[in-house]
């Protein structure tokens, strides 16, 4: 005999009533996003584009079993494909897309598996994933250019260092915030 | 509720410090501008708390008296009625615990600009009883999901659900009888139908009942008795302690469900027939009423099986006493009332009840709707345990209808025939 109130004190539905699995839309864009990160990557640099097709693979890996360890450690292989083409000597828009790409990828996937967990696969949930989309490719975007604007700026005589002075900047104006 | 950080980007900010400090180290400037961008997604982060939603809640549902298993659409619309946007919220309405989602989960997330309204749509299937909807839960997050707001809000909701019960579940009552004439055949002589015995003519004997034929034999008068038919007082009393709360698999129906469902089978038949029918439950919270008879009291007893807590398809709070519980219901019970124990006798507490009441002299006729299974060892071992709780039972002279998967009155049938021989 099960006792049915033990089963039910859990939670008020039933576990196995929803199903938690990752959201589809945000689950397939995070993908894509990894995809592209590393096709930009394969312009660049093989190197780069052998570890960030890894990064991929592992992220999508990640994503099919809703684990977000697995997710992380994709993410970062990906960003080693960054480093590495970078250290062997791509130029620097392919790699400014690809970071914006990698971040996103991380950012849907991460809402794809906590969305289906605490809401469900089935629920309603195509404006709000549209939505946090959106902003985050916005966000990506906006620094994107902001980093090259500085970048062509800087690149004309001044050295890396004046960059990374403006990035120490930033960075105190961001602790700032806090 | 205070907002709390969620801990989303933590590492982020060591990522960025690793690609950039390898930019630096190996003077590849491409590598720093890509720190430009986690730098933009750091700041980002920061960026405003978790708002304070402003909600207007409203729930509605398409019926508000359904027939058991009946499905309602239940249809919960929020508006932003603040000032800011609300970029993330999770919104969770408070099912009732007797009730469940079918269809849809009752979950749903959704982005609101001011004055914007998101409404989300799911099935229940209705239950027996009556059920009021619990608080809406809600989780707001900032832009970047970095800080995150819980809140609750009441929507006020109620729905009952009040069973037609069918009637024909015809019971064989027990010989203990109220003087009002019934359907229950007794032992004392009168008039009737069935015959009893002769006896002497006395002055005033209906003449109807004079036996002619021994009058032709013999020339003296004798009378003919016939059994009495008479009325009896039924208290159908349900076990819906949180022990009786069993059924073979979680999302089946449980055995305090079936029940109340024989018990209101069973009083539409006794009050269609005349008996004075009452209603108890062996509960922690108090249900009685009094054995009586008539369409209104009939009303009464489906209205109150119908949304009683005490009968309702989840266990209900608080502790129960038996020894309490035994002499309240003691005093409560008519002289001459016999008692129809529903219960799955899942411990021995339901035995001894039935056991006690029969001694106080109610006579005591038990349904048990079998849950046990055979699955396991654990259910296979609960299962002789019950049936050698009820042979004792039918041992002390208590009638058992053993009533498994089939219809009620299929049960009922198969017992009478055991009684019979």
């Amino acid at each position: 005999m099960v006792t049915v109130s033990e089963a039910r004190a859990a939670d008020e539905q039933p576990s196995g009533e929803i199903d938690r699995t990752p959201t589809p839309r945000s689950a397939i864009g995070a993908v894509a996003f990894a995809a592209i990160a590393s096709a930009m990557l394969a312009l660049a640099s093989i190197d780069g584009a052998v570890l960030a097709f890894a990064g991929t693979i592992v992220l999508a890996v990640g994503v099919w079993l809703a684990r977000l360890r697995i997710v992380s450690a994709g993410s970062l292989l990906l960003v080693g494909g960054i480093v590495a083409a970078g250290v062997t000597g791509a130029t620097a828009e392919p790699l400014l897309v690809a970071a914006v790409c990698v971040v996103l990828a991380w950012d849907l996937a991460e809402t794809a598996i906590e969305l289906g967990d605490r809401i469900g696969r089935d629920a309603s949930t195509a404006r709000f994933e549209a939505v946090h989309a959106a902003t985050s490719l916005a966000v990506g975007v906006g620094s994107a250019a902001v980093g090259y604007g500085l970048y062509v700026a800087t690149a004309g005589g001044q050295s890396t260092t004046a960059v990374v002075l403006l990035l120490f900047g930033a960075v105190i104006v961001i602790s700032a915030f806090r | 509720m205070r907002a709390f950080d969620t801990n989303r980007w933590t590492g982020l900010n060591g990522v960025i410090l690793l690609v950039v400090g390898i930019g630096i180290a190996l003077r590849v400037p491409s590598l720093v501008l890509v720190g430009v961008i986690g730098i933009g997604y750091a700041a980002f982060t920061t960026f405003g708390d978790a708002p304070e939603p402003a909600l207007e809640i409203d729930r509605t549902v398409s019926v508000d008296a359904p027939d058991p298993g009946e499905e309602m659409l239940v249809s919960l619309t929020v508006r932003n009625a603040g000032e800011t946007w609300l970029s993330d919220l999770r919104i969770v309405d408070g099912v009732p615990p007797g009730l469940e989602a079918t269809d849809q989960p009752a979950r749903m997330a959704a982005a609101l600009a001011p004055g914007e309204e998101a409404t989300m749509q799911y099935a229940v299937t209705a239950a027996r009883g009556e059920h009021t909807w619990e608080h809406v839960r809600v989780v707001a997050r900032n832009l970047s999901g970095s800080r995150e707001r819980y809140i609750e809000r009441s929507v006020e909701t109620t729905v009952r659900c009040v069973p037609t019960f069918e009637a024909g579940s015809d019971l064989p009552l027990r010989g203990l009888t109220t003087q009002y004439s019934g359907r229950v055949v007794t032992d004392v002589g009168g008039s009737g139908v069935e015959f009893h015995s002769t006896r002497e003519y006395r002055a005033g004997d209906p003449v109807k009942r004079i036996d002619w034929n021994r009058r032709a034999r013999t020339g003296e008068l004798s009378t003919l008795e016939l059994r009495e038919e008479r009325a009896a007082t039924v208290v159908l009393l349900v076990d819906s302690r949180v022990s009786a709360y069993v059924a073979q698999d979680p999302g089946e129906r449980n055995a305090v469900e079936r029940s109340v469902d024989a018990a209101g089978q069973l009083f539409t038949a006794l009050v269609g027939s005349g008996d004075r029918v009452g209603i108890a439950a062996m509960s922690p919270s108090d249900c009685w009423i009094a054995p009586g008879a008539g369409t209104a009291h009939g009303v009464r007893l489906r209205e109150q099986l119908g949304s009683h807590p005490a009968f309702a398809s989840t266990p209900s709070d608080g502790k129960f006493y038996w020894p309490l519980w035994f002499n309240r219901i003691r005093r409560r019970l008519p002289r001459d009332a016999q008692v129809v124990f529903l219960t799955p006798i899942s411990d021995q507490t339901a035995a001894r009840t039935a056991r006690r009441l029969d001694a106080h002299g109610h006579l005591v006729t038990i349904v048990s709707p079998n849950e046990t299974g055979d699955t396991s060892i654990g259910s296979r071992f609960a299962r002789v345990d019950r049936a050698i709780e009820l042979m004792r039972l039918r041992r002390a002279g208590i009638r058992v209808i053993d009533w498994g998967d089939e219809p009620l009155r299929v049960a009922i049938a198969a017992a009478e025939r055991r009684w019979s021989r």
